[in-house]
This record gives C-alpha cells, structure tokens and sequence, in this order.
C-alpha cells in the first residue's frame, strides 16, 4: 500500500484534480460493467495501461507487477466459471477430459461466459489501479469531500487510513520480538504467535484511539475532522484523451 | 511576571480503576518561563497535564487561565485549547490527517479561521518548525524527528500562551532534541510559558528555570532548578539524591 502510494506521489498527474481522474476512471468503470462485449473491456484495459506508462509516468516494470499480482487472483477467480468437474461425462457441447473417476469439461458458452468476465474485471482493475497510482488517499478524500459525501465517513476512512500504517508498523514490531525469541520457529509456534499478535494489535488500536481522541480534543475537535483543502489544477489534454478514450470504447461496443 | 496558569488544589481519581493520581496538586505559571516536571513513572505527570489542557476535569480543585476560571463547554473550552497547547508522548497520536499541512491546520479550522488565512498561519509556523519541505507529505512517512516537529507545529499555529508537552522529546535523537529545546527557549523568550513533563534530569538541570517534583501525585518541590540540583537536603526530600550524584555537571 505504501508502495502504491510512493508512486501516486511522484505520478505527473498529481497536481490535476482528482474529480477529474476520478471521471475518467469512472467512466471506464461504468462502460465495462455495462458492456457486454470483451473488446470494451479489452480496449479499456489497453488504455488504462497506456495512460499509466505514458502520461503519468508510472514505471513499466511497476505496472506489469501491479497486473501480475491482480492477473493471479483473476485468473484463480475464473477457473470455476470455465470449468467444471463432474463424475460422469458431460454431453455436447461440452468438451471434457477424464482424469481418474474425474471429468473436467468446458463449453463454448462457459469459455465466453470466462472471457467476457476477465475483460470487464481486467478493464475495472485498471480504471482502479490508474486512479490508485496517480491519486494519493489525501486527494481522493479531498475530492469525496467536494462530492459531498457525508463527513462522518470520511473523517472514519480518513482515521482507518491513518491506523492502517500505525497498527501494520505495530504488527512489525511486534513480530520481530517473537521471531527475536523464536516465536516462529516451528508451525505450531508461529500460529500460536500470529494469534497473539492479532488480539495485541487489537487492543493497540484500542489503546491508540483512546489516545488519539485526547490529541483531538486538545486542538479543538468538535466532532469533525475539518482539514484544509489542497488545490489542484484541470488538464486540458486529460480532457481530451478522456473524450478520445470514452468515444473508442463506445465506437467498438457498437462495432461489435 | 503575568500569571497565565494555575492549579489550585486539584485532585484526580480514576473511575475505572479507583486509582488516586493526584492529590491536592497545586502549581502555577507564568508568562515565559521554562518549567520542568519530573517524577517517577505513575506519580501523576500525563494526568497532571492532561488537566491543564481541560481534557481531564478534576473531581476537586480549580483550573485558571489568564486569572479566570475556564467552563469544559462552549467557547471557554476553545478559548482555553487555544491558550494551552499540549504535545504528547508519542507524535504518531497526534497526526491523524493524511497529509502535514492538513494536520498542522486541523486546530485552527476547529477555532473557525477561513482556510485562507489558516493557509498563510500554516505556512508561518511550518518555516518556525523547519517542515516547509515536508508540508505535502503523508504524516506516515515522516522520521520520528519530523514527526515530533509537525505534532509542535499543530499546537504552535493556535497561538497558545502555554506550551506542554509530555515528554515529548524522550524518543528524539539529541540533535533533533537539541533542536527542540532551542526552540522551545525561543518561545519562551517571546513570552510563551513552557511546562515539560520529563525523566531527563540533566535538562531540567540545565534548560529550565524551575523544577516540580511530582511523587504520588503531591508537589514535593517546586522551586529553581539551581537550588533543587545544588542544595542536598532538597536532592534528599525528592530522593534525586539516589539517581544523581553531585558532582555531576
């Protein structure tokens, strides 16, 4: 998580608004959910990633590790929608292979069915992944905040985002204590220690927050985390890739 | 010299546990002085200055700011925040925002300044401190050191007339603490009452003026630090006599 946001930092894209980034990858979003054909969510995956590399600046090697990571768990996600197991041989249009008293088989609907699912979650994980590498937590709030989204939520997401860093360094710390004492050392050890560390984390947090609120109330709160806004600028040349982009898809869902 | 804070007969017991932490505590402060606070671990310090702030109400006593005795509602409690800042233990409870300048500006949008002039405060106080480079940054991947600058940033830009903290400087490296403590002499020069809460007897030694002794929840001294660190009968009344040897420096 740090490493996507080191990257959202350095991204050329930073400064832009991140309503407008937020538009972007939300019109991709929508036009893969609602498009039923694989070359929209092909196409908008291809975008994606071009934007990535070439506009904001993102590494490539970055990108190709962020989809590995994402393709493996696609990919683990669709095996049972492309096939399925069965004790007795399936009839057409099926096409199986036996293995032992197995029949492992597959059809031409269940393979498009597959494909159709891996280019609409393929496109949305780019979208997503654009937006989280070119847009620090800090902007996204900033931008849900002008959206109007209701400040108890924020001021909760903006408080678990802030933990998450504090209690994860917590953690660390506290496995290098039992590693230091041979806490994982055997797989009964290291489950015994993993359970220890999640109920410690727990009343970590607990205790933290105790604190955290004394903090708060002694600079003022009154039940609203209330921060200043950051200011950004609008890229004319986002625009128009933007339009570019949404005109393309379109152009291929009506093609196909 | 102006009277700014005062402690009068304040006593504290903890509800959950029926734990005594203070009794009877009584302690003043004036405009620009430097003061340290010392004692064992559980004699009452973080309690003792929680109350200063108004965060903890003293179940007997009084708490004056400026001569007046402060209300834990309405503006009072702002008013009273804005005049005593507190710094705590460890920064990380402090920095909640995601980013440095969205912490630092956190208490003076809650005092109702527009962003424009909180921006231009923030700006000022940020050069105080030296975060100016760091105003952009994530408050998680910031140095212990840095992150002790921007929590003293955010109390410093209420313009408070008190400063605490509590021991605010024990995790910092002696550079950065160094740096800290001139800081802190800076302020006290332009007239803002400084009270830390410390296990560091050789700063109360030799950075503050005045020293109190807190020992199960009592004042036991509270006098300058020259004359508590040179005279024996009082390095014996507070038992600094069995951690600190005379001819220390």
């Amino acid at each position: 998580m740090a490493l996507l946001e080191r990257y959202a930092y350095a991204s050329r894209l930073r400064a832009i608004d991140p309503l407008q980034k937020l538009g972007l990858s939300g019109t991709v979003l929508i036009l893969c959910l609602t498009s039923p054909h694989p070359a929209v969510g092909g196409g908008a995956f291809l975008w994606m990633i071009g934007l990535l590399i070439s506009i904001a600046g993102v590494p490539l090697r970055v990108v190709v590790r962020l989809l590995i990571a994402q393709g493996l768990f696609l990919g683990l996600a669709v095996i049972g929608v492309a096939f399925s197991v069965s004790t007795s041989a399936p009839p057409a249009p099926f096409r199986s292979v036996a293995l032992g008293p197995f029949w492992i088989s597959t059809s031409p609907a269940a393979l498009a069915q597959t494909l159709l699912l891996l280019s609409r979650a393929g496109g949305s994980v780019s979208a997503l992944s654009f937006l989280t590498l070119t847009t620090p937590m800090v902007d996204l709030f900033d931008g849900l905040r002008r959206l109007r989204v209701p400040v108890l939520l924020l001021d909760v997401m903006q408080t678990m985002y802030r933990f998450i860093f504090l209690l994860l360094d917590t953690m660390e710390r506290m496995v290098i204590a039992q590693q230091s004492r041979l806490g994982y050392a055997t797989w009964r050890t290291s489950m015994r220690s993993s359970g220890i560390v999640a109920s410690r984390v727990w009343l970590d947090a607990y205790q933290r927050s105790r604190r955290m609120q004394q903090a708060l109330d002694s600079r003022g709160y009154a039940g609203e985390l209330r921060v200043l806004p950051s200011t950004y600028h609008h890229s004319r040349n986002l625009y128009l890739l933007h339009g570019g982009m949404t005109l393309s898809l379109l152009a291929v869902w009506w093609w196909q | 010299m102006n009277l700014v804070l005062e402690l009068d007969n304040v006593h504290y017991t903890y509800a959950e546990t029926g734990q005594v932490v203070l009794r009877g505590v009584s302690l003043q402060l004036h405009a620009g002085q430097r003061v340290a606070l010392i004692g064992r671990n559980g004699s009452g310090k973080s309690t003792l200055l929680l109350h200063c702030n108004g965060i903890l109400r003293p179940q007997q006593g009084q708490i004056r700011v400026h001569g007046q005795v402060m209300s834990y509602t309405g503006p009072d409690i702002r008013l009273w925040r804005r005049q005593v800042g507190v710094i705590f233990q460890h920064a990380d409870d402090q920095l909640f925002s995601a980013n440095v300048a969205q912490d630092i500006s956190f208490g003076l949008l809650n005092l109702g300044w527009t962003a424009a002039t909180a921006r231009t405060r923030v700006a000022e106080v940020a050069a105080q401190c030296g975060v100016t480079h760091l105003l952009d940054r994530p408050t998680h991947a910031l140095s212990g050191g840095e992150k002790a600058r921007v929590a003293l940033a955010g109390v410093l830009a209420m313009e408070p007339a008190v400063l605490i903290g509590d021991e605010c400087l024990a995790a910092l490296d002696p550079w950065m603490r160094q740096q800290l403590l001139g800081l802190f002499t800076d302020l006290a020069t332009q007239g803002i009452s400084i009270l830390l809460a410390t296990h560091d007897l050789h700063l109360a030694q030799t950075w503050a003026q005045r020293v109190v002794v807190l020992e199960q929840g009592t004042v036991v001294a509270d006098l300058a630090a020259a004359q508590l660190f040179r005279d024996p009968r009082w390095l014996a009344r507070t038992q600094l006599d069995q951690v600190l040897s005379l001819d220390a420096p």
